[in-house]
């Protein structure tokens, strides 16, 4: 290396260190600007944005550049909530500049300060690190520009920041086992009424109500179960009737995914995907030939019934329930709110965030507080708004084991003799779009669960 | 040395890590009552503890590593005298994890870390070996490529260069220690005297290596290019959801891989190709020049980390002899074949011990109770029986079906 490039070095590692100071102020500069402003500042004897700030101290080593733009993203997105103090946010970004990724991946991101301007941004996922623009010796991973640091690597360092903050902010009391979980606000302390049982709210539940269960796809059974219960016809034990939900099928096995992520599973949708190809099978609650015969043997092939395309309004009509009473409405106070946010409603960079969160509390929590963390995170996870497509993306790779799957579902569902109500084809209708959730999404939706984590917390001086 | 001393061996993998691990864990008392802790109550607290300071997943061992660094630590900052940690995973820690682990030994801790290290053209083939091992199915060259390439994308890449690049590990390892605290144990090339590794970590521990004898347990050892080829084989049949990782581990791993197929030493070793072998030995150059400017404590000799001259007539696993790999295949059949007739014996025999049991159990119940349960078993075939049944369970108000 030559006198001049070291001495451009130096300057480059300055510029960094002013940049580092710069976003634990808050700034929300990119790397690229910064390297912009600080040498135009340089050239132009004027101090720029981040040339201003006081210089991160030299002599530390500079955090990774996936730590600084995992920052950079949590400042933009503290910004935009703007609900809590600066010093929240100093905290969460000092924490979140000393501590390393969980997991596999590299083991450090160095960040490019070498000489000549930064190199074009990657975007998401696909972007790889960039190869050193420094002619230092080739040991070490190559550094890179944060603006092009894998989204995936990113999630990775944001799911073990997270993880992290909520067993610092002692969320987690000792008797976390014991406590229902339920978000953020369910702080309720079990035994608090004196040691006696809590009383059970009215269900509304009618002893001549007609008895029925529904099954199938989760999500969508959960939703029809609540308007239902809404509407206080509550099914439940010994049903005379069954009522399977049948999505279409690549639909169904979102739900099933999405599901399970929100139950601690720590898979990817690609390889849950991927198992279930490979099997050639389908999980239980897909499995809608499975189901029927399981259900049939309970209560008679005629009075399990098939439902395609399914709504609440099919399966009342299923159910002979269209004369539901307003009264029975007003017995259940809160069941419309509830039956307004189903379980899971998730975007598919939600469940995907998620996730990676259970993999980090895998390894971070023992398993009986783990489903309290879980439902913290979940709580503070981006909501998918109503009609706003699937839980998960399309299928990806070949889809054709998902087509054969539906067709010989309903060859076995039309030997069962089930009474079929709708449109059998939409069993086989596939989603179109990406067959993964855009790495960006994942990192986006995991950055506002940790700004929505640290502003939760009623120590953190809100406001 | 001061009075509290802890010595991190942190790897690199496939440079008789186990070899080590195994000798220290073997003679744990005994070095006690030396004065020297290997702590941990099980073989495997020390890889339980590195999965936890890096919060590495690992086919759902994880699960058992929850606090396992913190409790480890405690055992360090608890013992006054010289105290050996050792796995080689720790090589892949990143600055910040290094930087927690180094503190959780507390104040006063003078702090040596150790990397035993071999050279590339031997370790790249090990590594490809041992993800072959862990349920991998990506081919030799694919591999190669990928660790080749300069961006270092994957986990393949990333975890390759995380655990065996030399400089880069010291440098994580050892950036806030004082280099003649930093050791690198260089392993012997092929043909050197038995015995002359341990010796080296030996004296880098501090122990006589002459009072512990390396036990003959467990080792790690390597397999032959066409039983490589096979294992990828059997893993692209049995991956996603077929085989369980425990049974994979227990059946695949530990029965076909280290106690049959590694023991056929005749088949053509895993090398480099040429091409391959050329660039790996310019990196290496590279290295050494490098680790020759730090200062560290050396043990062996920096030059036996430069490969040795490609040797001729390289098999290439991905296009193996088939007659090789069949009878590697032969062999393994055999082996599952005996151990699924020690399994079945053993099936018979617990079953017989069951019946034992239950017709001493009924013995005790008497006959009402047998009555009842050839009652409740006939009423599966007989339709009339079955309505009766189903009639006296509704009156009485429970049923044992489930929803």
């Amino acid at each position: 290396m030559s006198a001049s490039d070291r001495a451009r070095e130096g300057e480059g590692e300055g510029i960094a260190r002013a940049w580092v100071a710069h976003l634990r102020a808050g700034g929300t500069s990119t790397w690229r600007e910064a390297r912009q402003d600080g040498l135009s500042a340089q050239g132009a004897g004027g101090p720029g944005a981040v040339h201003a700030t006081i210089a991160d101290p030299a002599g530390d080593p500079l955090p990774g550049a996936a730590q600084l733009e995992l920052v950079r993203r949590l400042n933009e997105e503290c910004r935009r909530q703007g609900t809590f103090s600066d010093t929240a946010r100093r905290a969460l970004v000092d924490l979140a500049l000393s501590r390393g990724a969980p997991g596999r991946g590299l083991a450090d991101h160095p960040l490019d300060t070498g000489p000549g301007q930064s190199g074009e941004t990657g975007s998401d996922e696909a972007t790889g690190a960039r190869p050193a623009t420094g002619a230092g010796p080739a040991i070490g991973a190559p550094p890179v520009d944060p603006s092009a640091v894998p989204a995936g690597e990113l999630a990775r360092g944001g799911a073990g920041l997270l993880v992290e903050i909520l067993l610092r902010q002692a969320a987690l009391p000792s008797s976390a086992a014991r406590t229902t979980p339920g978000g953020p606000d369910d702080r309720g302390t079990p035994g608090a009424q004196g040691g006696r049982a809590p009383r059970r709210p009215p269900t509304g539940r009618r002893p001549w109500g007609r008895r029925f269960q529904l099954a199938g796809a989760p999500a969508t059974v959960d939703r029809a179960r609540a308007e239902l219960a809404a509407a206080g016809h509550h099914g439940g034990a010994r049903p005379r009737r069954v009522v399977l939900l049948a999505p279409p099928l690549e639909r169904g096995l979102g739900e099933v995914w999405a599901a399970r992520v929100q139950a601690g599973a720590p898979v990817s949708w690609r390889d849950f995907a991927a198992r279930w190809s490979r099997r050639d099978d389908l999980p239980p609650s897909a499995d809608l030939a499975a189901l029927a015969a399981t259900w049939a043997d309970l209560v008679g092939p005629g009075r399990v019934h098939v439902l395609f395309s399914p709504d609440t309004a099919g399966v009342a009509e299923i159910l002979r329930l269209r004369r539901a009473s307003s009264r029975a409405q007003r017995a259940v106070p809160g069941a419309r709110a509830s039956a307004a946010r189903p379980s899971g409603a998730l975007t598919p960079a939600g469940v995907q965030a998620l996730a990676r969160v259970n993999q980090v509390l895998t390894i971070r929590v023992p398993a009986e507080q783990r489903d309290l963390l879980r439902a913290q995170v979940r709580a503070a996870l981006p909501p998918r708004g109503a009609g706003e497509g699937a839980s998960a993306p399309a299928l990806p790779g070949d889809r054709g084991w998902v087509l054969e799957r539906a067709a010989t579902t309903l060859e076995a569902l039309r030997a069962g003799g089930y009474p079929v109500h709708g449109d059998p084809g939409s069993l086989s209708q596939l989603l179109t779009g990406r067959d993964r959730a855009r790495g960006g999404d994942v990192v986006d939706a995991m950055v506002t669960a940790l700004v929505t984590v640290v502003g939760a917390q009623p120590a953190n001086e809100g406001g | 040395m001061s009075s509290r001393t802890v010595l991190v061996h942190v790897g690199a993998p496939k440079t008789g890590t186990s070899y080590v691990q195994d000798v220290l864990f073997t003679h744990r008392d005994a070095l006690a009552a030396q004065g020297i802790l290997y702590p941990g109550d099980r073989f495997d607290a020390h890889f339980l503890a590195a999965l936890d300071l890096m919060e590495l997943t690992w086919g759902g061992l994880e699960k058992e590593a929850v606090g396992a660094w913190d409790r480890l630590a405690a055992e360090v900052r608890a013992w006054p005298g010289t105290v050996i940690l050792s796995h080689e995973i720790l090589a892949r820690a990143s600055r910040p994890q290094v930087r927690r682990a180094l503190a959780s030994f507390g104040e006063g801790a003078e702090v040596h870390v150790v990397l035993s290290a071999r050279d590339l053209a031997r370790q790249i083939p090990a590594e490809w070996q041992e993800n072959v091992k862990h349920r991998r199915v990506v081919g030799y060259r694919d591999y190669l490529e990928t660790v080749t390439d300069p961006s270092r994308r994957g986990k393949l890449a990333s975890w390759f260069w995380g655990v065996q690049e030399v400089p880069d590990v010291l440098d994580r390892w050892g950036a806030t220690l004082p280099p003649q605290q930093v050791h690198l144990v260089t392993v012997p090339r092929p043909g050197a005297p038995r015995g002359l590794l341990w010796r080296r970590f030996a004296d880098v521990l501090g122990l006589d290596a002459s009072a512990y004898a390396p036990a003959a347990g467990r080792t790690n050892p390597s397999l032959g290019v066409p039983e490589t080829a096979l294992i990828r084989r059997v893993n692209a049949r049995v991956n996603k959801g077929v085989l369980a990782n425990e049974d994979y581990r227990e059946f695949v791993r530990e029965l076909l891989v280290h106690r049959t197929l590694s023991q056929r030493t005749g088949s053509p070793r895993l090398g480099l190709p040429e091409d391959v072998h050329a660039w790996a030995a310019t990196l290496s150059a590279t290295w050494i020049e490098a680790l020759a400017t730090r200062g560290y404590d050396v043990v062996g000799d920096l030059a036996e980390l430069m490969p040795d001259p490609s040797p001729e007539g390289f098999s290439d696993p991905d296009a193996p002899a088939e007659a090789e790999v069949a009878d590697a295949g032969t062999e393994a059949i055999a082996t599952l074949l005996v151990e699924t007739a020690r399994l079945a014996a053993s099936e018979r025999s617990l079953r017989e011990d069951l019946h034992a049991a239950q017709r001493d159990l009924d013995h005790v119940r008497g006959l009402w109770f047998r009555t009842k349960r050839a009652v409740v078993h006939g009423a599966d075939d007989n339709a009339v029986l079955g309505a009766g049944l189903a009639v006296y369970r509704r009156l009485r108000g429970s049923s044992s079906r489930s929803a």
